[in-house]
């Protein structure tokens, strides 16, 4: 026994010596000093366990004290960074000042008027804002015009007008517009570089406000509505409950602001290009119009003003809901822009039916790989599990798991029924992760097998899917896209992420070019509501196999369209398609559909698809019966010369922005594109950097911000005070530049590139399990030596 | 507080319950030794996972170093160690400590080395490039990061190996859902990520540590 105890101390003492041995690089910082010192109390206070239990509840708050220490000496050097229009929740004018202790702080000025016009076109909406602000001190003035904006919204125009000075936000190439704005700013005159802090938040400089002046300001901006649970709903920003108040200023202004009403113009055009069941406003009373101006024509067209001048300071929120019947509903409209046809496709859902479940086979692919070890492989069998249980028994299945090399459940798909789904059951709670990501060849199998069922000719009435779970760390990239577009066949593709940081470019194409969707997962809790949701989306598609009619075109006519692929239409969401007409047949590009024929025949169908295995057409000539509408802008002198065009009897309205939603489209994928190329292993500098020239001709060609173009703005006139402007300059250089790092691009967070989720998890259990193992061994050296001293 | 006589009498009593004795091969152990060894076991487990955490980063470094300097060389990617899941992208090195960073910030890269997380601009092109590492391990020195830093950083453009420098120009501590960290900038950027706070024995802590730095 003596010897056990003997050898059992020297163990000890090894262990110690390794954990030392460990932990040697970090041994001398102050850290681990404090962390050791801290231990060292143990021993001399622990009698019994249950002590020892309080003693490790006071070291644990120990150390959350020396975290909260460390965090109060970063923030006293200033590493924190706090916005103070973070909670911004309404537009306004806030003046610069500084607080009781010397920090930068803002102070509202008073609004005189505000004129909102709103402008619908399918799911399109533009926004005008006008505001009015007053300077009523007797002082200059700098100020910071900020205006929250909804999600998926950039700005693109801005003017200005300061007393007589009149400051216009113009697009231009990013070098070009950082040039423009130091040229000003050495000649004494006020610039701005108008860019995006946050995403959600739209923020201009305005230098020099004179006494008593009145500043105007009127900025344009354009969303994507969304559709959801059968409704679009547009909300703009009046609320004031969480407006930022400096603690400083006079506390009166914050109180009753629930009660508080504000003068407001506001209209909405809305065009929604479909029957509308219902236009409600949740806050504000409204009064509807309907434009009388339509030939036949059931969609309606409608003018929606506020009832009260003065309104209650709550967001305005419009909704309606577009008729859906038991057919798919398409709208159509067009837009003249600089002699060029832009035109926006929508197609509707018809309302969901259950004669119209289909039979499906579905193969799973799940990722085992190395690279999901740990919460990544549990979400993902969790989700598997959840879909394979939510299988009708008509359906058939199967399921490959994928590491090193691929390996099938089946050889066939089965049909769901219990005893096929428990055996999945089985399966997926064996799987781990581990070993390398041999994507390709899962994909191989699954398309093998699907071309072998093709062969054999079973019967195809199934309608097959492929749901890939993985976290997408892959390093071939480019191969699988091609893999992906040359055997995907008739078989629809569903990516599902997994994990913290999945790689969501790859999947968000690999679906694209699948005919299918995205859907992330970021944690265990959201596994069974997002699998509900894309389970439910995929039973039933409404409408497939979309595709253009080439033949709906004219001689030497080309459409470029944006998506360039065109999935399939399901009931959750309409489709939204936009194009250009090129007239010349020079005009072409990788994106451009080519129309060979010379003869086109008008009554030809712009889209066909199928629909409940039925064929489905989509014509412009359906325009006449009442189907859609087609639209022209007129209050552009431009377009002129093209309303001979209009003798179809199509409504005039002011169809707005479609040009500016293909643009954008066409950005996102040129983006797409250039990131593809990057991600090679060879690259093609060339090929990236006429990308780079085409996004940016784009962006300038449709007044849009993107990556390498940005809004500008630059006073034409001096008026401030002398000694006044060397302050302000330097200040407003110092705050531009600072934003000018900070540049963060909206138009990239609308189109695919936003992040979702938490950032990646980056500590280890390692000091965890060395304290509690410390823990251990100090209690049974106690207890052995209590033990020996008992013997005594 | 117990009176030295009873405490004699609960010993005698708990001697009198360690009469209970196993004999196994001649040797009678009691259910007390039992316990203890079996405390030492845990313990020793505990102590061991700790040393192998530590120990796997210091090493993996080693064959991760390998498989860049080939892949820096030559173009060819070669896996760290043949069951790999990763390969190494780029050098960093901050305050003359170099690392290997791996493509992909999987939980069990993380465990290797510092990784780069594949939804962001890829290392040494334009845009936001975003790296995660360990807190305790290869980023612990980000604690002693300080605005005005040099990074530097070695990674393989078009055939050639491009070595670019960055300066800090930014520090701050966000909460783990705060993602705008990752948003992409029209310049090049990195940033570098670790947990929060840096001398926690929390395996799960909510915040993160940014450091930023801008190409110059």
């Amino acid at each position: 026994m003596a010897i056990l105890q003997r050898s059992l101390i020297v163990v000890t003492g090894l262990c110690v010596f390794g954990l030392i041995h460990a932990a040697a690089p970090n041994m001398f910082t102050p850290a681990y000093t404090s962390l050791f010192d801290n231990q060292r109390q143990y021993p001399s206070s622990a009698e019994s366990e249950s002590s020892i239990k309080n003693e490790v509840k006071t070291q644990f708050s120990l150390l959350t004290k020396t975290g909260t220490v460390n965090e109060i000496n970063v923030q006293e050097t200033n590493i924190f960074y706090t916005d103070p229009l973070a909670n911004l929740s309404s537009s306004g004018l806030f003046i610069r000042a500084v607080d009781e202790q010397g920090k930068p702080a803002f102070k509202n000025s008073s609004e005189l008027s505000t004129e909102v016009d709103i402008n619908v076109t399918g799911m399109i909406a533009r926004t005008r804002v006008s505001q009015t602000f007053k300077n009523n001190s007797d002082t200059w003035q700098d100020g910071v015009y900020a205006f929250p904006l909804p999600e998926n919204a950039a700005v693109d125009h801005l003017l200005l007008k300061v007393g007589n000075r009149i400051i216009e936000g113009q697009i231009k190439q990013k070098q070009e517009a950082k040039k423009i704005f130091e040229k000003a700013k050495q000649e004494g005159k006020k610039a701005s570089l108008v860019v995006q802090h946050r995403p959600n938040i739209f923020t201009n400089e305005v230098a020099n406000i004179g006494p008593g002046e009145e500043i105007e300001v009127s900025i344009e901006y354009q969303q994507t509505l969304r559709f959801a649970d059968g409704e679009y709903s547009l909300r703009y920003p009046l609320d004031i409950k969480e407006r930022y108040q400096p603690q400083s200023s006079n506390e009166d202004s914050v109180e009753k602001s629930n009660f508080r009403r504000k003068a407001l113009t506001l209209r909405v055009n809305l065009a929604s290009g479909t029957h509308l069941n219902n236009i409600t406003s949740e806050n504000h009373p409204i009064v509807t119009h309907s434009s009388a101006n339509q030939i036949g024509s059931g969609a309606s067209q409608y003018e929606i003003s506020l009832a009260d001048e003065y309104v209650l300071q709550k967001d305005f929120v419009l909704r309606w809901q577009p008729e859906l019947g038991s057919q798919p509903q398409t709208s159509h409209f067009s837009q003249w822009v600089n002699g060029e046809e832009y035109g926006l496709v929508m197609i509707y859902p018809p309302l969901p039916d259950e004669n119209l479940d289909q039979d499906r086979e579905i193969t799973f692919i799940l990722d085992t790989s190395g690279s999901m070890a740990g919460d990544a492989i549990k979400q993902a069998k969790q989700a598997l599990a959840f879909a394979v249980d939510d299988l009708a028994a008509s359906d058939k299945f199967n399921i490959i798991q994928f590491n090193s090399h691929a390996e099938q459940l089946w050889r066939t798909a089965k049909f769901a029924d219990s005893t096929n789904k428990a055996d999945a059951f089985d399966f997926i709670a064996s799987l781990t992760a581990n070993g390398g990501t041999e994507m390709h060849s899962a994909l191989s199998v699954a398309f093998d097998s699907a071309d072998k069922a093709k062969a054999e000719n079973e019967d195809d009435r199934f309608f097959k899917q492929i749901l890939f779970i993985t976290d997408g760390s892959v390093s071939n990239e480019h191969s699988l896209m091609q893999l992906i577009s040359t055997r995907l066949g008739s078989q629809r593709l569903f990516t599902i992420g997994i994990g913290a940081a999945p790689n969501t470019y790859f999947m968000t194409e690999a679906a694209k070019m699948g005919k299918g969707s995205f859907t992330f997962i970021a944690d265990t809790s959201q596994v069974n509501e997002k699998m509900q949701t894309l389970l439910e989306k995929i039973k039933a598609p409404a409408l497939t196999n979309i595709q253009f009619n080439l033949k709906a075109l004219g001689p030497n006519e080309s459409i470029e369209m944006y998506p360039d692929t065109i999935g399939d239409l399901y009931h959750e969401e309409p489709m939204v398609l936009s194009y250009k007409k090129n007239a010349s047949a020079t005009a072409s590009n990788q994106h451009a559909h080519e129309n060979t024929d010379d003869f086109a025949d008008i009554n030809a169908p712009l889209l066909v698809g199928r629909y409940n295995n039925n064929p489905w057409q989509f014509s412009l000539t359906q325009e006449l019966s009442g189907k859609s509408i087609k639209q022209y802008q007129q209050n552009k002198p431009d377009n002129s010369a093209l309303n001979s065009e209009t003798t179809l009897g199509t409504i005039a309205t002011r169809a707005q922005g479609i040009n500016v939603l293909w643009a954008r489209e066409k950005i996102a994928q040129l983006s797409r594109d250039k990131r593809k190329l990057e991600v090679q292993p060879v690259e093609s500098k060339e090929q990236i950097d006429s990308l780079v020239t085409e996004i940016t001709q784009t962006a300038l060609a449709h007044h849009i911000v993107s990556q390498y173009t940005s809004l500008v703005a630059v006073d034409t006139e001096q008026t401030a005070p002398e000694k006044n402007i060397q302050n302000q300059q330097s200040q407003e250089a110092m705050l531009a530049e600072a934003e000018l790092k900070r540049a963060q691009l909206a138009i990239a967070q609308a189109h695919g590139l936003s992040q979702q989720g938490l950032l990646p998890q980056t500590a280890t259990r390692a000091q965890l399990n060395m304290l509690i193992a410390l823990l251990l061994l100090t209690m049974a050296v106690l207890m052995l030596w209590r033990r020996k001293h008992d013997e005594i | 507080m117990k009176s030295k006589t009873e405490v004699a009498v609960n010993s005698n009593d708990s001697k009198r319950r360690n009469n209970k004795v196993f004999t196994i091969m001649h040797h009678t152990i009691s259910v007390e030794t039992i316990f203890i060894y079996a405390i030492f076991v845990f313990a020793l487990v505990l102590l061991g996972d700790s040393f192998y955490i530590k120990t796997k980063a210091q090493y993996a470094q080693y064959l991760i170093g390998n498989s860049w300097q080939y892949y820096a060389n030559t173009g060819e990617i070669q896996k760290p160690w043949p069951w790999a899941d990763t390969f190494p992208i780029a050098e960093l090195s901050i305050q003359d400590t170099s690392h290997f960073i791996l493509s992909g910030a999987s939980g069990r890269n993380l465990a290797f080395g510092p990784a780069h997380l594949a939804n962001t601009a890829s290392l040494g092109s334009e845009g936001n490039a975003a790296i995660a590492g360990h807190r305790d391990t290869h980023f612990e020195q980000l604690k002693t990061s300080k605005l005005g830093d040099l990074i530097y950083l070695t990674s393989r453009q078009e055939d050639k190996l491009v070595k670019q420098v960055f300066r800090v120009s930014d520090i701050k501590i966000v909460d783990e859902k705060n993602i705008d960290v990752l948003q992409e900038t029209s310049t090049s950027t990195l940033t570098l990520i670790t947990c929060y706070p840096f001398d926690s024995i929390d395996p799960n802590p909510s915040q993160r540590y940014i450091v930023k730095a801008e190409l110059i």
